[in-house]
């Protein structure tokens, strides 16, 4: 499945268990906001993120703990790795904002489908409309090989 | 500025020439370069052997020009030929590949027409090499002075 | 087996998967519904050796296209960069549509159109085009070149390697002057291509007004054909063809040249006045390994004066030397063996023209039969060698020649004596004549360290071996008579085996002096040399074919032997001395002066003795104190360059050759300047002074043209032998030269042959790798 799909899938809409593993875990009830820590490992379906520290807020009751429908946004940070199927994002900094459907990673992010590697500061994926979009102070630079670009098309002709 | 014999004996000891028996001279591929050549040869060595161990090595780029002079009305044929020969020299230091010395040399002989043209054809070659002795004197001179100076 | 090209397209082969595409920008936008990529902000995208530079380039999977639009740029592996409003290509760039281009080769040259389409990375059609060989496009400050080619459809076929107009017209300044219903010309990257080369235009008296239009013929990479024809007003139709073939290891080829003369009478008086006129020369080198190599040059032709008629090239050789040769050089030796024939281009005299003309009785005339008078020479060999040890401490030279030759008709002139009355003398005798001769030297540069005294003993022995047979005895009945006069004269050998030695002993003394500054070194060199030898031998007793020239200057005195070649070997005890005087500045120039004079001690003056053709007995050596000789070479390195030589009379100093040649070259202007005096030698046969100045003058006038003009001017009789000017403009697509020359030196019938030539060419499209101006 496309780029957008595997993404949709963290945590976002299905209602999916997302299991997150941690070192440990701090809960500041009155901020809405729980804290893991050491070797976060958020795992949903195929989709994974690792993180070194991972805060997850979120609205509605107290004693709700991470759970999917009322997660507002979740903040991984120190060397984030996200990855579904083939694709695989990496950067210092990852927020989901589960709002406005906006995934961003920063800090010298790699993103990487199949072959095609891309290289920038920021990278905007905007979960309604499918478009990642890569902003950078310097220079973006994406490494791709146009025949992968293709969907599995069928072959002309037939 | 100051006046000493080119070949005494250098402050280092020595003369000039065990400098120029060090030097190697690229082969010729024409006559006339040829003949530059061993007159070089012998001016560096003296007839001597060279040094085992070649320190320096000199290329010569040669050109030749030939124009015809007194050529009178209704003549048809000129009153002689001259041979202007040009070398262009490059003494290279082997071990650092650095540029020693470098520098262009000219020299020209003439000879006088004969209705024979055989004996025109063997008058320039000795024109050629009348004109090749005078640049190995003049390249072998400017060689000497560089390394009595330089020495 | 491929069904589509659209299926080739596809299936990209190893490489093309492999190679990846590089896109760097600003900004990046990778839409994955839609499947586009579209980078944006001086994009720079790098495939498969192509690069492509644009303001936004949006690369859409759907339709596997590439779209670079805001001032796209692409380069492609040739080197080509194409330049547009907007490409869009197909993914591996092989085909597209390319909007409001301008593509800039390699070679400099360029296609510029509003619409261009690119088809399997083979055809490109470019609609309403312009090409022009003129790297911008456009001329200086926007305005059109100075030559483009405007066309409805410019198709550029890459593996046929043309490219073709359609409705094409040529424009000079933007302005239409010729309409070319179909052109085509090779694709500017081809170096080697058939077709027709740019015309030249001639016009001279004789000849009439002419156009050559040459056709070059490729028939394999090493192997071609240039024809050309020139319809000449006068004459007729002038043909010509040249065949060039390169093999492995060398190269021959084959030029012939021919005309059947409409008016023959145009050249009346000289051999030219016939129908039929032509020439044929074959020219080969190959090489049996990399020291030895052999090869031929021969001439063959209707009649002298063809080639001097004719030719543009060689209009000024004398004659056209044949020979078949073998030549090896390695190491420090050498070695020749040639075979020699000589065609003269020199008309036949009258002897009436007016000119003091001496006709030796008994003998043809100087004028006449001077085809007959030059030798067949088979062979003539040389060797020398030096040794690689030194021998005794010294270098041991060896040589040998061999000069075998035979000729038909005496070449005898008769000469003024001092004494009084005439005296005939021969420049080459009839029959066959051969000269066997080894030689051997040694020498040994040995130098006193203390004073740098240079002190150079050598040893040296010249023998030969002269076989004469059926020499014209006429000879040898004049030189009997005249040998009464003179005891060291010996009559014309009548015997047909000569043998003759010439050992020598000898000391080459100099004292070079080293004044040494900071901006340069100063050199100044006595130079004393003595050799003493027993007599020469059978001086006027044999002939003397290889030692006729005798010009004692700067440069012959000190040699050894100054006589020009082996048939005259100098003899007696002679000293030679002189002093040298060098500057060498440090920033390149260089002075180098020379003055010295020749004593002959003791012994038989080789110098005073004639033989039969007087060699040297005006040369200024043949008194026991010679004339002075000097020299002055000056090379500035900054823009002048003079070689000044000359020889003044030992009593009153009075000038008996001096020779000057200077280059300049100052700011746009590069002017050579030849002079020469050659005092008359009565006792040689020469009855008149000689003087003359020449001038070759090259003047850049503008940025792209320049003025040229010669002019050989004969001081002692004050008249312009031969002058021509011309103009000439080149520059980065178009080169055009009109020149014109008057030559009065032929002796041809009439005073002056005028010549007009006009030749012009547009790079790339008509400009000849072969010369197109030769007419020979």
């Amino acid at each position: 499945q496309t780029f957008t799909e595997s993404f949709t899938g963290l945590g976002v809409n299905s209602n999916d268990p997302i299991q997150i593993e941690a070192r440990e875990l701090e809960v500041r009830d009155k901020e809405r906001v729980a804290i893991f820590r050491g070797d976060v490992n958020v795992r949903q379906q195929n989709a994974v993120l690792k993180a070194q520290n991972l805060k997850v807020f979120y609205t509605g009751g107290p004693g709700a703990k991470g759970g999917a429908q009322d997660i507002s946004k979740l903040e991984a940070g120190g060397k984030v790795y996200v990855s579904s199927g083939d694709q695989v994002a990496t950067g210092d900094k990852a927020v989901f904002d589960l709002k406005a459907e906006q995934l961003t990673v920063s800090g010298n992010v790699v993103l990487s489908k199949g072959p095609n590697v891309i290289q920038g500061e920021v990278l905007e994926i905007d979960m309604k409309t499918g478009q990642a979009k890569f902003r950078s102070p310097s220079r973006i630079r994406m490494l791709i090989q146009p025949k992968s670009l293709g969907k599995e098309k069928t072959p002309p002709g037939n | 500025c100051q006046i000493r014999p080119l070949y005494g004996t250098l402050p280092s000891g020595g003369t000039v020439r065990d400098d120029t028996r060090a030097i190697r001279i690229e082969a010729a591929t024409t006559r006339v370069g040829q003949e530059l050549r061993n007159e070089l040869i012998f001016a560096f060595t003296g007839g001597g052997s060279a040094a085992a161990q070649p320190l320096y090595s000199l290329r010569i780029v040669l050109s030749e020009h030939e124009s015809a002079v007194g050529v009178e009305k209704l003549a048809d044929v000129p009153a002689a030929y001259f041979i202007l020969v040009r070398a262009s020299f490059v003494l290279t230091e082997i071990a650092t590949g650095t540029t020693v010395l470098s520098g262009s040399s000219f020299a020209s002989a003439s000879y006088d027409f004969s209705t024979q043209r055989f004996a025109n054809l063997r008058a320039k070659r000795d024109a050629e090499d009348r004109a090749v002795k005078v640049i190995s004197d003049d390249i072998r001179t400017r060689i000497a002075a560089h390394f009595a100076t330089a020495g | 087996q491929v069904s589509t090209i659209q299926e080739f397209i596809d299936k990209p082969s190893d490489a093309e998967v492999a190679s990846d595409m590089l896109v760097e920008a600003d900004q990046l936008v990778y839409d994955f519904d839609n499947d586009r990529v579209s980078a944006v902000g001086n994009v720079q995208i790098y495939y498969r050796g192509f690069t492509l530079e644009a303001g936004r380039v949006t690369l859409d999977r759907k339709t596997n296209r590439l779209i670079a639009e805001e001032g796209a740029r692409l380069v492609e592996p040739t080197g080509n960069i194409i330049e547009a409003e907007t490409i869009n290509l197909s993914d591996n760039f092989r085909d597209g549509f390319i909007s409001s281009l301008r593509v800039r080769t390699i070679e400099r040259t360029c296609f510029a159109a509003e619409k261009a389409t690119r088809s399997e990375g083979e055809t490109t059609v470019f609609e309403d085009g312009i090409y022009t060989a003129y790297p911008e496009c456009v001329g200086k400050d926007g305005k059109p070149p100075l030559w483009r080619i405007k066309a409805k459809k410019i198709v550029h076929k890459q593996s046929e390697q043309m490219v073709y107009y359609e409705g094409a017209r040529l424009e000079f300044w933007g302005t239409p002057i010729a309409y070319l219903p179909f052109l085509s010309h090779p694709d500017p990257s081809v170096k080697q291509k058939s077709g027709l080369l740019v015309p030249s235009y001639v016009h001279s008296d004789e000849l009439g007004f002419g156009v050559t239009i040459p056709y070059h013929y490729v028939i394999a990479p090493n192997m071609d054909v240039t024809f050309a024809a020139t319809p000449l007003w006068r004459q007729g139709l002038f043909v010509q063809g040249e065949w060039r073939h390169r093999t492995l290891n060398g190269q021959y080829s084959v030029n012939a040249a021919g005309i059947r003369q409409r008016d023959p009478g145009a050249f009346s008086g000289t051999s030219g006045d016939r129908d039929f006129r032509g020439s044929v020369r074959t020219l080969g080198e190959f090489h049996i390994n990399p020291r030895w190599k052999w090869g031929w040059d021969v001439t063959a032709v209707t009649d002298r004066g063809f080639i001097k008629d004719y030719s543009r090239d060689n209009k000024n050789d004398d004659e056209a030397v044949s020979s078949l040769y073998l030549r090896g050089i390695g190491g420090r030796s050498y070695f020749d063996l040639s075979t020699y024939k000589f065609q003269v281009f020199q008309e036949e005299g009258t002897g009436r023209d007016g000119r003091l003309r001496l006709n030796p009785p008994a003998f043809s005339p100087p004028w006449r039969d001077l085809q007959d008078k030059q030798p067949v020479v088979h062979p003539v060999l040389d060797y020398s060698t030096v040794f690689g040890k030194p021998v005794a401490g010294g270098e041991l030279k060896l040589g040998a020649n061999l000069t075998s030759l035979t000729r038909d008709t005496t070449d005898a002139y008769t000469v003024l004596r001092k004494s009084g009355g005439r005296l005939t003398r021969f420049r080459g005798v009839s029959g066959t004549f051969t000269r066997t001769t080894v030689e051997a030297e040694w020498r040994r540069e040995i130098i006193e360290p203390t004073m740098g005294h240079v002190v150079t003993p050598f040893i040296a022995f010249q023998g030969d071996m002269f076989n004469l047979s059926n020499a014209d005895h006429n000879v040898r009945r004049q030189t009997r008579a005249t040998a009464l006069t003179n005891p060291a004269v010996e009559p014309f050998s009548n015997d047909d085996a000569v043998f003759r030695a010439m050992p020598a002993v000898g000391l080459d003394y100099r004292w070079p002096f080293l004044i040494s500054s900071d901006w340069g070194n100063q050199v100044i060199s006595p130079r004393a040399q003595v050799v003493s030898r027993p007599d020469e031998t059978s001086i006027g007793k044999l002939p003397n074919e290889d030692a006729q020239s005798l010009v004692f200057d700067d440069t012959t005195l000190f040699d050894r032997d100054k006589f020009s070649g082996f048939d005259r070997t100098e003899g007696g005890t002679r000293a030679n001395v002189g002093l040298e005087y060098n500057i060498h500045a440090k920033g390149g120039g260089y002075i180098s002066m020379l003055a010295g004079q020749s004593f002959h001690l003791a012994g038989r003056n080789s110098y005073a003795a004639p033989d039969i053709l007087n060699t040297g007995i005006e040369s200024g050596l043949q008194g026991d104190q010679s004339d002075y000789v000097g020299r002055i070479y000056l090379d500035t390195s900054r823009g002048l360059l003079l070689g000044a030589r000359g020889r003044f009379d030992k009593d009153d100093f009075d000038p008996a050759r001096t020779e000057l040649q200077a280059t300049a070259f100052a700011g746009p202007v590069v002017s050579t300047v030849t002079y020469a005096y050659l005092r008359q030698q009565p006792e040689s046969g020469i009855l008149d002074d000689r003087e003359e100045i020449q001038n070759a003058t090259n003047l850049r006038i503008a940025e792209n043209w320049r003025l040229f003009g010669a002019v050989r001017y004969d001081l002692n009789d004050r008249d312009v032998v031969s002058d021509g000017a011309g103009i000439a403009y080149d520059d980065e697509g178009f080169s055009m030269s009109l020149a014109y020359a008057q030559d009065r030196s032929r002796f041809d019938g009439d005073s002056v042959d005028r010549t007009i030539f006009f030749r012009f060419g547009l790079r790339t499209i008509g400009d000849g790798q072969v010369s197109t101006d030769k007419l020979d």
